[in-house]
């Protein structure tokens, strides 16, 4: 029998009877994890950086508190990582996000490497609360999702990525947004845009995704 | 015949009028056109302000992204202002249709950065024009307190200017 895990903002959980979880919401845009892996854009770079970025620096935050790109220590207070001559984007900050992915060989890349995360401007990807990950019996993240734009009947088949705040229902990564026909930022594609309701999602805790013939590992939060 | 003339006449002028001095007053509505107006399209706009953070997760295994993905929480701009900000936003449409944003301070002087102009503000797949408003480390943590939860760390403040049909 299904049930209800929790709700959001009005936004009612329910953890169905074939364990899948679903809700209907709005849709804000996540750029985390861009670090141009596949040709596009970095979701962050420092003010000097010559090319488009997909979110405003701000948002990763500021010297002494940077929470949003990974630093040479792991910590906030630490300094960002700048990409090198031999990485995807030269001179971008390196961009995480929850799911990691190991290297071609199967083993962990190091935290530094832009290739460890999974990428919003090409890879359909959803982000979650803590409220879903912890409230389930089954791995959420890597799991597969699929997401649907009630409005225009689009669906997509996505991988769950990374981790909201407790508060936040749903968010998506640029490339999700553009394969459901949503807005996206202006200057910043990650930075505006999105959809006021009648995006639905579905997760299959514990059943790992594929994306475009990549399957996704699933990792204990 | 005349009377139709007089009226889109009168039309005009006060078309013209809202054109040189609109502010933006939570929802910004342009008139249809007459025959003898400026713009030949209307234009309605709205406005919100987004108060961006990440909040530090619980629980992160070692190593592991320790803040949230980005999320924002919003108040919606009526007679200028929003609840949280002492600030004042005024936002003109132009006789060409580019968008004019001012911010003013508490004290009626406009924020550094400010005025700005786009033009042609929602063409292509812009469906939204985005500006940030800078704020100093007192009323940021002021925000944090009255806007945020628990453990949700302000990231960035930013006006957002979009149609009054747009989504998001």
């Amino acid at each position: 029998m299904s049930r209800v895990i929790g709700s959001i903002k009005g936004s009612n959980i329910i953890e169905e009877d074939d364990e899948s979880v679903t809700f209907t919401s709005g849709a804000t845009l996540d750029g985390d994890g861009a670090n141009g892996q596949f040709g596009g854009a970095p979701c962050y770079a420092p003010k000097d950086f010559g090319g488009d970025t997909l979110d405003f620096i701000d948002n990763a935050g500021h010297p002494g508190n940077w929470f949003g790109v990974v630093t040479n220590t792991g910590e906030p207070d630490g300094k960002p990582i700048i990409q090198g001559p031999g990485d995807p984007h030269p001179g971008a900050f390196v961009s995480a996000t929850s799911l990691e992915l190991p290297g071609d060989d199967g083993r962990p890349l190091p935290r530094s490497s832009p290739f460890k995360y999974v990428d919003s401007a090409t890879v359909p990807f959803i982000v979650v609360p803590p409220m879903i990950i912890k409230g389930v019996a089954g791995v959420v993240m890597g799991c597969r999702a699929v997401v649907t734009n009630t409005r225009n009947g689009k669906t997509v088949e996505a991988v769950v990525a990374d981790a909201g705040p407790s508060n936040h229902l749903g968010e998506i990564s640029v490339a999700c947004a553009k394969a459901l026909g949503i807005s996206t930022g202006g200057k910043h594609p990650a930075n505006g845009g999105g959809a006021e309701s009648g995006i639905k999602y579905q997760l299959f805790p514990g059943i790992p995704a594929v994306v475009d013939g990549v399957r996704y590992p699933l990792q204990k939060h | 015949m005349r009377l139709i003339s007089t009226v889109a006449i009168v039309r005009g002028r006060f078309w013209m009028r809202m054109l040189l001095c609109l502010s933006m007053l939570g929802s910004l509505t342009l008139p249809a056109s007459a025959k003898d107006e400026v713009s030949p399209r209307s234009l309605a706009i709205k406005g919100e302000v987004r108060y961006h953070f990440r909040e530090e997760l619980e629980g992160v295994k070692p190593g592991g992204k320790k803040y949230s993905a980005p999320a924002y929480e919003k108040e919606a701009v009526v007679n200028g202002r929003v609840a949280h900000l002492p600030y004042r936003f005024v936002i003109q449409v132009d006789e060409q249709g580019a968008l004019e944003v001012k911010v003013l301070d508490s004290e009626g002087k406009t924020l550094q950065g400010y005025p700005r102009k786009v033009e042609n503000p929602f063409a292509g797949e812009s469906a939204s024009q985005e500006f940030e408003i800078p704020v100093a480390p007192e009323l940021a943590h002021r925000i944090e307190t009255e806007v945020l939860a628990k453990n949700q760390h302000l990231t960035e403040v930013q006006l957002v200017v979009k149609p009054s049909s747009s989504e998001g």
